[in-house]
């Protein structure tokens, strides 16, 4: 194999498949990233045997060939090398690689490319495209909910699918981590009308957030039950799935909650924050305390003392008291869009529905502490 | 507590193609994997580097190379025809088994002790979250199709907590999952564990079996050593493997010499023997020449009650054994062979210097062969 390549391309690529890689990894072929060149690109491909990455770049194959080498180095290197410089790349013996620019010269140890993991996709019988504004949107407005609760892993990834609302067929993104629910949806892309309901797991959802970054155009979508694969303009990515059945969550998600506060969405952020800065306990609790068109925000805290902060909003239903975990309060607030938060309450033991002026199409669901 | 085989470097069960003396075991599993009806849990027990570890990775190579594209033969009333596999052998050069070898199979996880990260040290235990990645393996899709598959070697090695974390896994699996547990104490293990597995038991091989996988091994090793290391091996050839590459013949034939000297052996020359194997890095070296030596006491008692042959397994160990009895008694030699399990027993387990303890071995040894 003996490649050419231009710094900055080989670097972007690059920095599109390492993060796949542990850092630490016993297994040495897991570290390194499988390097094909044939025709006139490059396609490197990153694993952790759950997420493969495949990313291609144009460059000049004076010899067609394969190898796999350490990931991090490769990058460490190509990162260090001056802005604009030729990188050519020879496979010697099928043993050692040789990273050549300007007048810096590399060998790297290669493993065989037998040796190296295989994503075995198989059938992917549904294919759709979604614009890479409305999948963003989908992801970040879900996956501050996903749980990272180790016994419950059905709870550890987005649960994507269509679902059956009065308006028709909605293409659903759902997470929750037992405490906090956060429901997204939007049309039903053409051609993702049948999919079965998957979960896609936290990492996959983190680099393909990652990628959308850095691609433009839409993600073209491809999954059966057990394989997703995303498609961008260069990069691909293929993850499995989490091999579980997400629990009905539409029961949590209360529909009857009759008292409904409306405020401005920066202003409740900004006093939760300020008066949570007291509460030195791990939950970090908030009380609220509702009545006519005025909301107090207390926190009383047996070590260090108490705050409280007085606001206006718009509240005319029978006064209340309510507490919140302030961080959960404060991750759902940061997805809302609109100025006005609206917060549908029914009383201090059951679930308060928070929703957006500016975005209907996504709601949360956050569970009271006891205060 | 003694390094675990796999854990030397000399021996691979990754990499091991062949399994000699385990027939049985073997064929018990490919009946169960004919009959369609594959237990998901599987304890393979027996003593240490008696082949488990080899044979569980024979068992993941051939599950994860079974062609799963291939629909299922149907006979004339769409009834699945048996399959009959006959063997768990899988050629090396196929690209699956190439990936096994590598770590590069995403259906395969290993679990074993891992590393500290704080001390940078092996831990003594599997621990809960060597477990939780199990969980999370086992809760995702495979990567490729086919089998997924986990080897935990060895649970006995699972402390409480990783104990109960797989309890969850081992009774409800997900479809097309096998877990392989290896253990060399299953007395160990939770009652619990013990019933939702399917137990394998790997008994110790005959010394012909153990030469075989010798001379295999070691083309060019002599007769008479091949014979002693499959005696002192005690039916383990990856014991026998760990002490011809530990020098442990050596060693053996400086307890020989210890017990030659009997009773009045040679203070200086014990002193320098002591000072060797007490060291930290000697670690492997001292619990085998405890092994040996307590081994050689189970012989004199045996050799003197029974009169039989097998257990002289050098020249001059009749005449060595007669001469220790000549002036002690039976229970006197037993004596000493508790007291001095226990005694190295409790100074493993209390961290006592270990010179000291080979010292005060020798000097008991003398005083029983006295006769006091």
């Amino acid at each position: 194999m003996k490649v050419t390549i231009e710094r900055n391309s080989l670097l972007k690529s690059l920095a599109h498949v390492q993060s796949v890689v542990e850092r630490r990894n016993t297994i040495p072929i897991l570290s390194n990233v499988m390097f094909e060149a044939e025709g006139n690109e490059v396609a490197l491909t990153a694993t952790d045997l759950d997420i493969a990455i495949v990313d291609r770049t144009g460059a000049n194959v004076v010899d067609a060939g394969s190898t796999t080498i350490p990931a991090h180095t490769l990058f460490d290197i190509v990162r260090k090398l001056p802005d604009g410089s030729e990188v050519d790349l020879t496979l010697e013996d099928g043993e050692r690689l040789t990273v050549k620019a300007g007048r810096s010269r590399f060998t790297l140890a290669c493993l065989d490319r037998e040796e190296f993991p295989v994503m075995n996709e198989g059938d992917l019988p549904h294919r759709f495209a979604i614009a890479a504004e409305e999948l963003k949107r989908l992801i970040d407005k879900a996956r501050f909910a996903i749980s990272t609760e180790e016994t419950r892993y059905y709870l550890n990834g987005i649960y994507l699918h269509v679902a059956d609302t009065e308006d028709g067929p909605r293409l659903r993104a759902v997470a929750t981590d037992g405490h906090r629910l956060a429901q997204v949806e939007q049309e039903v892309p053409e051609g993702a009308s049948g999919i079965p309901g998957i979960i896609i797991p936290r990492k996959t959802v983190a680099e393909v957030r990652k990628l959308i970054d850095e691609f433009e155009g839409a993600v073209e979508i491809a999954l059966s039950d057990t394989k997703i694969r995303f498609s961008f303009n260069g990069a691909v990515i293929t993850s499995k799935l989490i091999d579980g059945t997400f629990p009905d969550y539409s029961r949590v998600i209360p529909k009857g909650n009759d008292k409904e506060l409306q405020m401005d969405c920066r202003l409740m952020a900004e006093a939760v924050d300020r008066v949570s800065t007291i509460s030195s306990d791990k939950t970090r609790s908030v009380k609220f305390s509702l009545a006519d068109d005025l909301l107090t925000l207390s926190v009383n805290s047996p070590d260090s003392g108490t705050a409280t902060e007085e606001l206006s909003a718009a509240y005319t239903a029978d006064p209340m008291d309510i507490g919140f975990n302030s961080r959960y309060l404060l991750d759902i607030l940061a997805q809302v869009e609109g100025e006005t938060v609206i917060l549908q309450l029914a009383d201090a033991s059951a679930p308060t529905v928070l929703s957006d002026t500016i975005d209907e199409a996504a709601l949360y669901v956050l569970m009271p502490m006891r205060v | 507590m003694a390094e675990t085989l796999s854990d030397s470097s000399v021996i691979n069960p990754v990499q091991t193609q062949t399994l000699i003396g385990h027939e049985k075991a073997e064929r018990q599993f490919l009946d169960s994997f004919n009959s369609d009806r594959v237990h998901h849990a599987w304890l393979i027990t027996g003593p240490r580097g008696v082949g488990k570890a080899t044979l569980a990775w024979r068992i993941a190579k051939f599950l994860l190379t079974q062609d799963t594209n291939a629909t299922a033969d149907t006979g004339l009333f769409g009834e699945t025809l048996e399959t009959d596999a006959r063997s768990l052998d899988t050629d090396p050069a196929n690209p699956i088994v190439q990936r096994i070898l590598s770590g590069g199979h995403g259906n395969i996880r290993h679990i074993c002790r891992t590393e500290n990260t704080s001390t940078g040290k092996l831990r003594k235990d599997i621990v809960i979250d060597d477990i939780r990645s199990l969980i999370s393996f086992f809760g995702q899709t495979s990567a490729e199709s086919g089998w997924r598959i986990a080897i935990i070697d060895a649970a006995d090695e699972m402390n409480v907590s990783a104990s109960n974390a797989i309890l969850k896994l081992l009774e409800e699996p997900p479809a097309k999952s096998i877990i392989l547990m290896l253990a060399h104490s299953p007395g160990k293990l939770l009652p619990t564990i013990i019933s939702r597995c399917r137990r394998l038991h790997l008994s110790p091989l005959s010394l012909n079996s153990v030469q075989a996988v010798l001379a295999g091994r070691y083309p060019t090793i002599s007769n008479e050593d091949l014979q002693l290391l499959s005696q002192l091996a005690i039916g383990s050839p990856g014991k026998a493997i760990t002490i011809y590459e530990g020098e442990g013949l050596e060693l053996y034939h400086e307890v020989l010499k210890l017990f030659q000297s009997m009773p009045a052996y040679n203070i200086a020359a014990l002193h320098a023997l002591a000072g060797k194997l007490g060291q930290a890095k000697a670690d492997a070296k001292y619990h085998l020449f405890f092994e040996f030596a307590i081994g050689f006491i189970e012989r004199i008692i045996r050799f003197n009650t029974t009169q039989d042959k097998q257990f002289c397994f050098t020249q001059g160990e009749e005449s060595l054994f007669l001469q220790l009895f000549a002036n002690s008694r039976v229970d006197q030699w037993m004596d000493l062979w508790e007291k001095m399990i226990e005694r190295k027993n409790r100074a493993d387990s209390v961290n006592l210097d270990r010179k000291q303890v080979i010292l005060n071995f020798a000097a008991s040894t003398a005083q029983t062969a006295k006769g006091i």
